[in-house]
């Protein structure tokens, strides 16, 4: 059982970092970077002082630092938008999303701690997020689609084996036929390449790439973050 | 040309755990005990990264044979720095029975099917202490072995091992590809932090049978039992010389 809750975490051990990331210094987010002294001591004692062993929610990944760039520098795009986030982890697209001016945003993840860190910062940014789920719509999307009013649908880089590519591949063409337009980050994965893009092909096209130039995320596979739209 | 290396990871009973003999003596409890990567494969990891930092080597590929749980021990060794990683699915019986013999075959199927120009190995695993499976794999592909290295320097697709044997340190030159084991001072290997560990969890991990390597695992070696070592005795004290020599002739020792 954990002892230590989301929120204990956030205002104790993860504190508010200002410019979380190169690539989007609009957002100040309690995550977990190198200049954080648990970044770098041995995964278990991490994990043993976050009394977690898969914090997602504590990384701002390059996917969302990608759709959050993205997000803000095309505000037209966004403006009056009922958003969905799925997978929304520390909320960085949720946030940026809101800041870019859509009407109304949810924040997805079957996490319940992504929920309590989006939350949490998007209080440090000063924003709202309109509603928290934590269905899993990667199972059921008809059922998200129908209870809410979604016009927007963003997805984090997500596609890293086959089948949650393949979820995710249903997911876009359930979206699809609601007329729900799809905004996904992609490094390059392989599964991305050959299940979604090979199916969607020209449904989809790669609007944007952002290099990924924070230290701290820098793989030697992947460059760049590509910005796929439908 | 840089090298493309095979790193076979074992995931063992961790080093600091107390043994237990099970009580029908047909094994060591195994059951929510902790493992860990065994420590000589972690050296072998290191130093294939090492030689993937310095440019020698372009690909390390990480593979492990045995249950599901395996997958943690291959994440580590993504996290570390292998570029993917593979999982040779055996569970159950199966795996309780998996001899040295066997993972060679494994090993050597893979290592022909991924076309690799070096395969590191630990020494030795911390559980069985068999010390076999990389000899036997150089065996298998009649590639040349260097085992035991200390230090291992590449160049030109030959790997000069320095070895540790019982006379001091022998010096080797073998042509690739080889098979080249890990012994305790090759290297200190480098520690997983939480980020990598995380983003080792997109890498990606294939998973395969020994039916799909057309490998069959069968053991050859019957285990007939397990026991611990006997409990130690306790010893005793004596105050002077004289009585010294009274007690080792009582006991028929002088």
């Amino acid at each position: 059982m954990q002892m230590k809750t989301c929120e204990y975490i956030l205002h104790h051990l993860l504190p508010p970092v200002r410019y979380a990331c190169l690539l989007v210094p609009e957002l100040t987010l309690s995550i977990l970077t190198s200049s954080n002294p648990l970044w770098h001591v041995p995964y278990e004692e991490a994990m043993t002082k976050l009394d977690r062993s898969d914090p997602w929610w504590a990384f701002l990944w390059p996917g969302s630092q990608g759709l959050s760039r993205y997000l803000l520098d095309n505000k037209s795009l966004i403006r009056g938008r009922h958003v969905l986030d799925i997978g929304c982890g520390c909320g960085a697209s949720a946030i940026a999303a809101k800041m870019a001016g859509a009407m109304n945003v949810i924040a997805n993840d079957i996490d319940k701690d992504a929920l309590i860190a989006t939350c949490h910062n998007a209080r440090l940014n000063n924003i709202t997020i309109d509603k928290y789920s934590s269905d899993n719509i990667l199972e059921n999307s008809l059922l998200t689609f129908k209870k809410n009013t979604i016009d927007m649908l963003i997805i984090g880089d997500m596609c890293y084996d086959d089948q949650l590519a393949k979820q995710i591949l249903n997911l876009i063409i359930v979206a699809r036929q609601y007329h729900i337009h799809v905004l996904l980050a992609d490094p390059g994965r392989y599964s991305f390449k050959s299940i979604v893009f090979n199916q969607l092909n020209d449904k989809m096209k790669c609007t944007c790439e952002y290099p990924i130039v924070d230290r701290d995320y820098i793989e030697s596979d992947f460059k760049t973050i590509q910005i796929w739209t439908t | 040309m840089a090298i493309r290396i095979l790193v076979g990871v074992k995931r063992a009973i961790d080093y600091a755990v107390k043994i237990q003999v099970k009580t029908d003596k047909t094994g060591v409890v195994t059951d929510g005990v902790k493992h860990s990567m065994n420590p000589f494969d972690e050296i072998a990891v290191e130093e294939a990264i090492r030689l993937k930092e310095k440019k020698i080597a372009q690909e390390i590929i990480a593979v492990s044979c045995g249950p599901a749980q395996c997958q943690e021990t291959l994440r580590t060794a993504l996290a570390l720095g292998a570029d993917r990683a593979i999982h040779v699915e055996v569970s159950g019986k199966d795996y309780e029975m998996l001899q040295p013999l066997a993972v060679s075959k494994l090993i050597s199927a893979i290592a022909k099917k991924e076309n690799v120009d070096l395969i590191l190995l630990g020494k030795q695993a911390i559980d069985d202490d068999s010390n076999q499976t990389g000899q036997m794999v150089a065996g298998l592909l009649s590639w040349p072995q260097a085992v035991f290295a200390s230090k291992v320097d590449i160049k030109d697709k030959q790997a000069e091992v320095v070895r540790e044997i019982d006379g001091g340190l022998e010096t080797i030159r073998v042509k690739l590809p080889a098979v080249i084991t890990a012994d305790l001072r090759l290297n200190q290997p480098r520690f997983a932090n939480l980020p990598s560990i995380q983003k080792a969890k997109k890498k990606p991990m294939a998973k395969m049978s020994p039916k799909d390597l057309g490998v069959d695992i069968k053991p050859h070696l019957e285990y007939l039992s397990y026991e611990e070592p006997p409990k130690r005795q306790g010893g005793g004290r004596v105050s002077s010389v004289d009585e010294l020599i009274s007690k080792l002739k009582e006991k028929g020792l002088i």
